[in-house]
């Protein structure tokens, strides 16, 4: 018995042994960081190129001729799981997310803007729009994105010409949209009872999104000026929510969410069954980004599609889009920050921008390498990608603001606007009733933030102070200070309006 | 007091050690976290706050979180949706007794049923090959599902009680997840299988029932209320009647008659006939009156007070259900004339999709899981107990097929039925995390949230452990009780 136990034994400890030799970094005899992101290929390519970059840029780090300094491996854990794996200090190295505020906010990630300088990957290299999704509620820098989006809507030419429809202009009304939307159904389901050809695709969150551009373009956000209250509950919300709920189920210009789960999500490669549907015509619209392309350009070169894009059709004079993008991290407890560093100096780097702009990922981080570039703007091989590329670029750099986000109100859990907006468009509530819900439910989640966290509950009394005195000044039609205002889209739309005091520089 | 032997403590010794990993994996994985959770319920612990990069401190909040939660709705929202998909349970028991006595019988006996099941297998399949031809499988799934029936049919009658037992079992041992996507796509509202056979019919209701004035309408939906009455009146005097010949005990019989009541109460509220809901609190308040009476006037065959719990609980859980579906029934015929004449005319459910229509969806789901669960093989293992003598001298005493199965099959099974009822209560109420994270992500508007997942969005999209952890405890709360059930009644009562 007794040979027996030490034999399983001996047999468990060498297997221990032989998996601790089999890790990657006793076995490549270089030092490897993490990288938490998608199972995209174009990471792996990636992580190639930056093995090339790291050489010729930095050859002073290698340490042995032949092998690499560092290498970078990729994890493609989920969204939940990185959290979870970060959070309890088992995270990699370098976390990608969308927003990363409010994990900045949890510890979990480091502050960039020690190394942003040197490596050249400050705010001021990126978007002016997303700059809010990239800096802590302080201001400091905690990631750089990889890749950046600004959402329109493409329009297939051939199907538009199909029916005989006139392309719409580039900044579309919401009535020259129903108005051309209605026309294109009436002639695309023609003779058809079931009507199954769509002006424009509503993928999930496509609802909520076009709510808040088209109350953002009439002057008003999820939250106020100090983003200590949610502000929902307003006719500026309600209108573009009816107006959605119309041109689902009475227009049929947008398929309801029963057209949108019949649709083969597991198939049809990148982008799912949409992106099959705009294809193939049954959808003119697709709500996208120029990372779609690397799904049409997969196609044979005869069926290329002929693209034109236009804004989100808006209400207000205020014109706006939503900028998001793949963030990259440095993980609070990363092996080695020094060695991370640099990761983030190639993500602005000429070779990291050109691969994007190449492989069609998206809009290259560092957008100085896209500007006035005749390969960005209209690459030679696709004629038929029109206006996408430059459209793209233009709305990132002049229209895009990130979405709403207060460090009161973690949204990473429930949304419950867009539980709200889900549960008028299920007849569960009218739109007033569903906007006022939302609105007390994120007040609700707010102040109880304020009872569980001291220290945000200091600030938020300071900020809720100063709320009090925007408010005052809005009243009087006083211009208000910039340094009062937290919320971006605020400091832009007031900005716009002449609704700003500037602060005074020193003499 | 013990007395080992040196060689006795070493050989002890040395199977502690064999045993130490599997008790070492117990300790970590299982008993400290949920010693660690247990604690937790009590604290204000939020992965926002307090993870190893914050300095911040748990703070006990006594009975804060369970405060918190009573005061809550949307915890009552979410145990609602999990006790609304628990009403299939009776459906999902009387299932697997059915598959379980089907499976029971030698397909392959040579007999003039393998004939019959041949002949019927020709006639399913030519039916298949219709409704092809018709345009009614306008996708690959629908030829798929349908050629999947035609090859269950066709393997059972060739290979028998073998091969169904196998198929049978299927649902228990393909991976859940894959099941669950397989639903999705056969809950498809325009591509589906279950919509492209539905919708046909459908179509063809639709030009019939437009031609219905709303008068017709409503009195065929008197017709039906009155139908649930009478199913009600008979559910009601069986259940006296057991209690009065000793077959079913006083708090069975108040159980069974609860159940009964509860459709009576909600025409209330849910009638769309002007007197549905007078007429429906007046058999209620008639049953009650009648229940009174019959304690009052007391009973020759005396019996436990919790015996026939599991009868009660089943078969009036079942009729329970039926009669809810007759008061829908009545409601769906008032507003057929209306939904005809409208443009679209009759439209099958958007299933999974629509929010009044996804849980009934996951719940046709769970009944199906239910059919080939475990629960059919402790059927198949309690029926092969009962003693074929009961049958044979039911048979002398000339008893036909249906009252050998009240009076034989269904008293012996007593004791698994019970097992099997309360088993299902606990999955019911831990249940449902991988439907709604699979299939709807707890949607259209939280209608598929039940508490477990109300538990994963809190602990690990929130980060708020803490509540998170005391939603947990009060979901075990529930099944502990549920548990401390079966120990009083369980294992007792089975006729010998």
């Amino acid at each position: 018995m007794n040979k027996l136990f030490f034999g399983i034994l001996a047999i468990l400890v060498a297997a221990s042994i032989y998996t601790y030799l089999s890790e990657p970094e006793q076995q490549t005899g270089y030092p490897l960081i993490y990288w938490n992101s998608d199972p995209n290929p174009q990471r792996y390519e990636q992580i190639e190129m930056f093995s090339r970059w790291l050489e010729k840029t930095h050859p002073e780090l290698q340490k042995t001729p032949g092998l690499p300094a560092f290498a970078v491996k990729l994890d493609t854990a989920s969204n939940q799981s990185t959290l979870i794996q970060a959070v309890s200090g088992v995270g990699g190295d370098l976390l990608d997310f969308s927003i990363v505020p409010v994990f900045y906010a949890m510890g979990i990630i480091k502050d960039l803007t020690p190394y942003a300088k040197e490596g050249h990957f400050g705010l001021d290299t990126t978007y002016p729009g997303i700059a809010g999704l990239l800096s802590s509620y302080d201001g400091k820098q905690a990631g750089y994105p990889c890749n950046v989006a600004v959402t329109n809507f493409w329009i297939n030419k051939k199907t538009f010409e199909k029916y005989g429809v006139k392309l719409p202009k580039e900044e579309i009304t919401l009535e020259e949209f129903e108005r051309i939307g209605k026309e294109f159904v009436k002639k695309a389901n023609a003779g058809n009872p079931d009507k199954k050809v769509f002006f424009c695709s509503a993928a999930s969150g496509f609802g909520s999104m076009f709510n808040l551009i088209n109350a953002r373009s009439q002057g008003m956000d999820v939250f106020n000026e100090t983003l200590t209250k949610s502000t929902v509950n307003d006719p500026r919300y309600i209108a573009p929510m009816k107006l959605l709920y119309k041109w689902t189920y009475t227009d049929k210009i947008l398929p309801t969410a029963a057209d949108v789960a019949s649709e083969n999500v597991e198939t049809g490669g990148y982008g799912g069954a949409t992106f099959t549907h705009f294809i193939q015509g049954t959808y003119a619209i697709v709500v996208t980004g120029r990372y779609a392309l690397i799904r049409f350009r997969e196609l044979p070169k005869e069926e290329q599609i002929p693209l034109y894009c236009v804004q989100y059709p808006q209400s207000g004079k205020f014109r706006n889009m939503i900028g998001s993008a793949r963030i990259t991290s440095m993980y609070a407890a990363t092996k080695d920050p020094n060695m991370t560093k640099y990761f983030f100096e190639f993500l602005a780097s000429k070779d990291y921008n050109d691969h994007i702009i190449r492989g069609v990922d998206g809009l290259p981080p560092n957008p100085k390498f896209a500007i006035n570039n005749p390969e960005y703007l209209k690459p030679p091989e696709y004629p038929n990608e029109g206006n996408v590329h430059a459209n793209e670029l233009k709305w990132a750099m002049e229209l895009a603001l990130p979405i709403p986000q207060t460090p009161y109100y973690s949204s990473t859990g429930r949304d419950w606007y867009v539980y709200a907006l889900d549960k008028y468009l299920n007849d569960r509530a009218t739109a007033e009733e569903a906007v006022k819900e939302a609105e007390d439910r994120i007040n609700m989640a707010i102040q109880q933030t304020i009872r569980e966290n001291p220290k945000l509950a200091r600030q938020y009394a300071e900020d809720t102070a100063i709320q009090k005195k925007i408010d005052q000044y809005k009243a009087d039609g006083t211009k208000i200070p910039a340094e009062w205002i937290k919320n971006p889209y605020y400091l832009k739309y007031y900005k716009s309006k002449d609704m700003l005091a500037e602060p005074e520089r020193k003499k | 007091m013990l007395n080992l032997k040196k060689n006795d403590l070493k050989q002890a010794s040395v199977g502690m050690l064999f045993l130490l990993p599997n008790i070492l994996g117990f300790l970590v994985f299982t008993a400290v976290p949920l010693v660690i959770s247990l604690f937790m319920a009590f604290t204000d612990w939020n992965l926002e706050m307090h993870n190893m990069f914050q300095t911040a401190t748990v703070k006990s909040v006594g009975f804060g979180n369970f405060v918190k939660l009573f005061t809550d709705p949307d915890f009552f929202t979410y145990l609602g949706n999990t006790l609304f998909l628990m009403i299939g349970i009776p459906f999902g028991v009387a299932g697997s007794l059915a598959a379980a006595m089907l499976l029971n019988h030698d397909f392959k006996a040579g007999s003039r049923k393998l004939y019959g099941i041949i002949i019927l297998t020709i006639v399913m399949t030519v039916c298949c090959m219709m409704l092809v031809l018709v345009g009614m499988a306008s996708t690959a799934m629908t030829l798929l599902v349908c050629g999947i029936a035609g090859a269950v049919i066709v393997g059972g009658s060739v290979g028998g009680q073998t091969v169904y037992r196998t198929l049978f079992y299927f649902p228990s041992f393909t991976s859940g997840v894959a099941t669950y996507i397989l639903w999705k796509k056969l809950y498809s509202p325009e591509n589906g299988p279950i919509n492209n056979i539905l919708q046909p019919i459908l179509d063809w209701l639709t030009p019939i029932a437009a031609r219905l004035s709303p008068k017709a309408a409503a009195g065929i939906a008197g017709v039906l209320l009155v139908l649930m009455g009478l199913a009600y009146a008979i559910a009601m005097f069986r259940r006296c009647h057991r209690w009065y010949y000793g077959e079913c005990g006083t708090a069975s019989v108040i159980i069974g008659a609860v159940l009964l009541i509860i459709p009576l109460l909600c025409a209330q509220l849910w009638s769309g006939l002007g007197w549905g809901g007078a007429f429906g609190f007046f058999f209620a308040a008639a049953g009650v009156i009648a229940l009174i009476a019959m304690f009052f006037f007391g009973r020759d065959y005396k019996c436990v007070s919790d015996y026939g719990m599991a009868d009660a609980i089943i078969i009036d859980g079942i009729i329970m259900i039926g009669l809810f579906i007759l008061l829908g029934m009545t409601n769906v015929v008032l507003a057929m004339p209306a939904e005809a004449t409208s443009a679209d005319g009759f439209v099958a459910p958007k299933w999974l999709a629509d929010y009044y229509w996804a849980k009934p969806s996951i719940m046709i789901m769970g009944f199906w899981g239910a059919i080939g669960s475990n629960n059919m093989l402790l059927y198949l293992a309690g029926l092969s107990g009962i003693s074929q003598e009961l049958y044979e001298a039911a048979d002398i005493d000339g008893a036909t097929p249906v009252q050998r199965f009240w009076n034989v099959t269904w008293p012996q099974l007593s004791n698994v039925t019970f097992f099997i009822l309360v088993m299902s209560i606990m999955g019911g109420l831990q249940g449902g995390f991988e439907m709604a994270r699979v299939m709807t992500k707890g949607g259209p508007a939280g209608s598929t949230t039940t508490l477990a997942y109300y538990i994963y969005t809190e602990g690990f999209g929130t980060g708020r452990l803490g509540y998170a952890s005391a939603v947990a405890w009060t979901l075990f709360a529930m099944v502990l009780c549920v548990t401390i059930f079966n120990w009083k009644f369980g294992n007792k009562y089975t006729n010998d």
